[in-house]
């Protein structure tokens, strides 16, 4: 039998190096483990709902920086202290104004937060301090604290008098686009509310010393009849609310030597009257005006009336109106302004529009010195000389059926309007004013000829010949005037302003047969 | 009685030794007991009894008892469900099945990665140590059970192919997704090395001893 071949041994079997390996590993895991071991801190919370032993965390803007590792309830049974362990990197910043607060899904009228602890259970959220002083006990917030004024952004303070639909995270809107938020919301000793709100760094330009700041209605419904118009505000507003704000141009911006803090209107409206000019009306009779009435020039809209009051006195109607601030210039001590109220006549109705919107204010303006406080007065101006035309005064022993806006016919176009009456000084004759317009002022001569048109005309009687004239059907209904300018030379020359003629109850036949030739339209000299 | 005649009519005491490799029988009783040897016919290693099994087997074993513990204490799978991460150790998992009424599947689990590895490593260590201290009772138990360690150990990898599969099938982006933790490449290791800690050892040492 053959024998087998010696080979030499080698050392020490390499399969030692295996458990030196493990062992490596093992000492390093557990060094690793040690190192990572981070300190135990205790948070006194509330109630435990929706937290679990080893798998809750600690958050700090998304990153965990702990887990909670047990429960433990305080002796008084009120709260809950929840032990956690926080990593080593957080532990400097373990400050005594560090915040703890616990982020559970909440969906409320106003506000939809934590919703992705729906998914991943409730946890804690961390807002690390910046102090020097160390601390290991902690109580939890009730909810997330407010934004810290070291964010960078503009922070603004807001003054409102009532409570607001405000809370915090409500979004801060410019033209509709969020701009900022609300930070906090807290009441005063006074009673008011101090909102604090922040702009975000990217739209701070947008804020001005002339910045309006207002609450967010959501919807907002502006019936101002006949026109509604009906605004809805992003669905984020409607439910959580917010504050919107205008920036007049003109303004300042914004830095450490301004004022930071705003007044908070309550809606849009009231935020744009801030700037306005507030004025100052007296009535002394009932004209149905209402707060909201406007006040127009030219027909157009220059302020509205705010409030109305009565006097002490039981006999005035005290009000506060808001006129445009550029409109400064209009108000005057010698300002005209009167109530125009829906009027029915038979000649039909005036102030048509005022039947749906109500009243309204009036205004002439005055060249006087500058006032806030005016009379209201009850009707219109007995005459307003108008710029353009000529303006004339008619003598007459009564008015009959004349009065304002009455039309001046020339062959029965009309080529004017009466713009007033009054009765004279001595109370002897009435004085109506008219004007004629601009293209027929020509027609007007020394020797021209005015009588009142009652429309229909009977002449004659029983026994002799029966003549009828009528005037236009709107003449017939309305009343007027009419004149007729002799031919050649009895026309006489052309009369200036505020000439005085005397008008006739009748025609003479001769002044209808008139017809002299007189060029129109604009002329060179006046 | 049988052990006198065991230690007396073995190869070894004969001399006697047989290469694995191309079957040639090989008196070796002028080399030195723990001589390295080779077939003269094929060259091939032979020896009396597998070469340096106590050693490898207390290497491997040592090895595998050590990983043990990462193996069980560090996360073994990674469940990221929307953005948030679950980590679980496989007593975690093991305990969610019996939570979730799943006794069967969580019995298996529990047994294959738990009870497996661990009853492979006490056994070895066992095994070994009676070689060490040289008890002779129970020889053939220790051998049904050096027999057991040898087929039960690659199930002990039941629960690493449920990862692999688990973190292939599940995984829809964001949305939810499977990975294996750390603890995974302990637990392989420590099958691996207890397997190789039973292939290693030569059971005819318990009656050499």
């Amino acid at each position: 039998m053959e024998r087998p071949v010696i080979k030499e041994k080698k050392g020490i079997s390499p399969i030692w190096i295996l458990p030196l390996v493990a062992l490596l590993i093992g000492s390093w895991l557990l060094y690793k483990d040690f190192e990572e071991s981070g300190v135990m801190i205790t948070v006194r919370i509330k109630d435990a709902n929706g937290l679990t032993i080893d798998k809750t965390q600690v958050m700090f803007k998304g990153l965990p920086v702990g887990t909670l590792r047990g429960f433990k309830v305080t002796p008084d049974l009120q709260h809950i202290d929840a032990r956690i362990e926080m990593t080593k990197e957080a532990e400097d910043e373990l400050t005594k104004d560090t915040k703890f607060w616990v982020v559970r899904p909440e969906v409320s009228m106003n506000r939809i937060t934590g919703l992705d602890t729906l998914v991943s259970g409730s946890y804690f959220e961390v807002q690390l301090g910046t102090g020097t002083e160390q601390s290991h006990f902690f109580t939890a917030l009730d909810e997330a604290p407010p934004l810290s004024k070291h964010v960078p952004g503009l922070h603004l303070t807001l003054q409102s008098l009532t409570a607001t639909s405000l809370s915090p995270s409500s979004p801060v809107l410019f033209k509709k686009v969020e701009v900022g938020e609300v930070i906090s919301k807290t009441l005063e000793e006074d009673g008011s509310i101090t909102t604090r709100i922040i702009i975000y760094p990217q739209f701070m330009a947008h804020v001005s010393t002339n910045s309006r700041f207002y609450l967010n209605s959501g919807i907002y419904l502006q019936a101002n009849l006949p026109k509604i118009s009906l605004q809805i505000d992003p669905i984020k507003t409607i439910i959580k609310g917010g504050v919107s704000f205008d920036t007049a141009p003109g303004g300042k911006a914004i830095d450490d030597n301004t004022a930071k803090t705003f007044p908070l209107y309550k809606d849009r409206q009231t935020a744009q009257q801030a700037d306005d000019i507030e004025i100052e009306l007296t009535f002394s009779v009932d004209h149905g005006l209402e707060a909201g009435a406007d006040i127009r020039y030219q027909g157009v809209k220059i302020g509205s009336v705010t409030t109305v009051e009565l006097e002490d006195d039981f006999k005035t109607v005290r009000a506060k109106a808001h006129i445009y601030k550029s409109l400064n210039r209009l108000l005057r001590d010698d300002t005209y302004i009167w109530a125009v109220s829906p009027r029915f006549s038979l000649a039909g109705v005036s102030n048509f529009d005022t039947i749906m919107k109500g009243s309204y204010l009036n205004l002439i303006p005055g060249n006087g010195k500058p006032t806030k406080s005016f009379q209201v007065r009850d009707s219109r101006p007995v005459n307003q000389p108008l710029s353009k035309g000529l303006n004339l005064i008619l003598e007459t022993d009564r008015l009959g059926s004349l009065g304002y806006d009455k039309p001046v016919y020339y062959r029965q176009v009309q080529v004017g309007h009466t713009t007033g009456y009054e009765l004279s000084a001595t109370g002897q004759n009435v004085l109506i004013y008219l004007n004629i317009h601009e293209p027929y002022v020509n027609l007007i001569r020394e020797n021209t000829r005015f009588w009142n048109m009652s429309g229909l005309r009977i002449k004659g009687g029983l026994m002799t010949l029966m003549k009828i004239t009528t005037e236009s059907m709107a003449a017939i209904l309305d009343g007027g005037i009419s004149f007729s300018t002799p031919e050649k030379e009895d026309m006489g020359n052309r009369v200036a302003n505020d000439h005085h003629f005397t008008l006739h109850s009748d025609p003479d036949d001769a002044w209808l047969n008139w017809s002299p030739a007189l060029e129109l339209g604009e002329l060179p000299d006046k | 009685m049988a052990n006198k005649s065991a230690s007396r009519d073995t190869a070894m005491a004969a001399g006697l030794m047989r290469c694995h490799d191309c079957g040639k029988l090989v008196r070796a009783d002028n080399a030195p007991q723990d001589a390295l040897l080779a077939c003269p016919r094929c060259d091939a290693s032979i020896h009396y009894r597998k070469f340096d099994a106590i050693p490898r087997s207390w290497a491997l074993i040592i090895t595998a008892a050590i990983l043990l513990f990462p193996a069980n204490l560090l996360p073994i799978m990674r469940v990221d469900f929307l953005g948030s991460q679950k980590y679980s150790t496989i007593m975690d998992g093991i305990l969610y099945f019996f939570h979730s009424g799943e006794y069967g599947i969580g019995l298996i689990i529990f047994i294959a990665s738990i009870l497996v590895p661990l009853f492979k490593i006490i056994g070895m260590t066992l095994i070994l140590l009676s070689i060490r201290f040289k008890w002779k009772t129970w020889l053939r138990h220790k051998a049904v059970m050096f027999r057991f360690i040898q087929f039960v150990g690659r199930w002990s990898m039941l629960d690493i192919f449920i990862i692999a599969l688990m973190s292939s099938l599940v995984d829809f982006g964001t949305f939810t997704s499977t990975q294996a933790g750390p603890a995974a490449t302990y637990l392989t290791a420590v099958v691996i090395c207890s397997m190789f800690a039973a292939i290693t050892f030569d059971s005819r040492l318990l009656w050499d001893a």
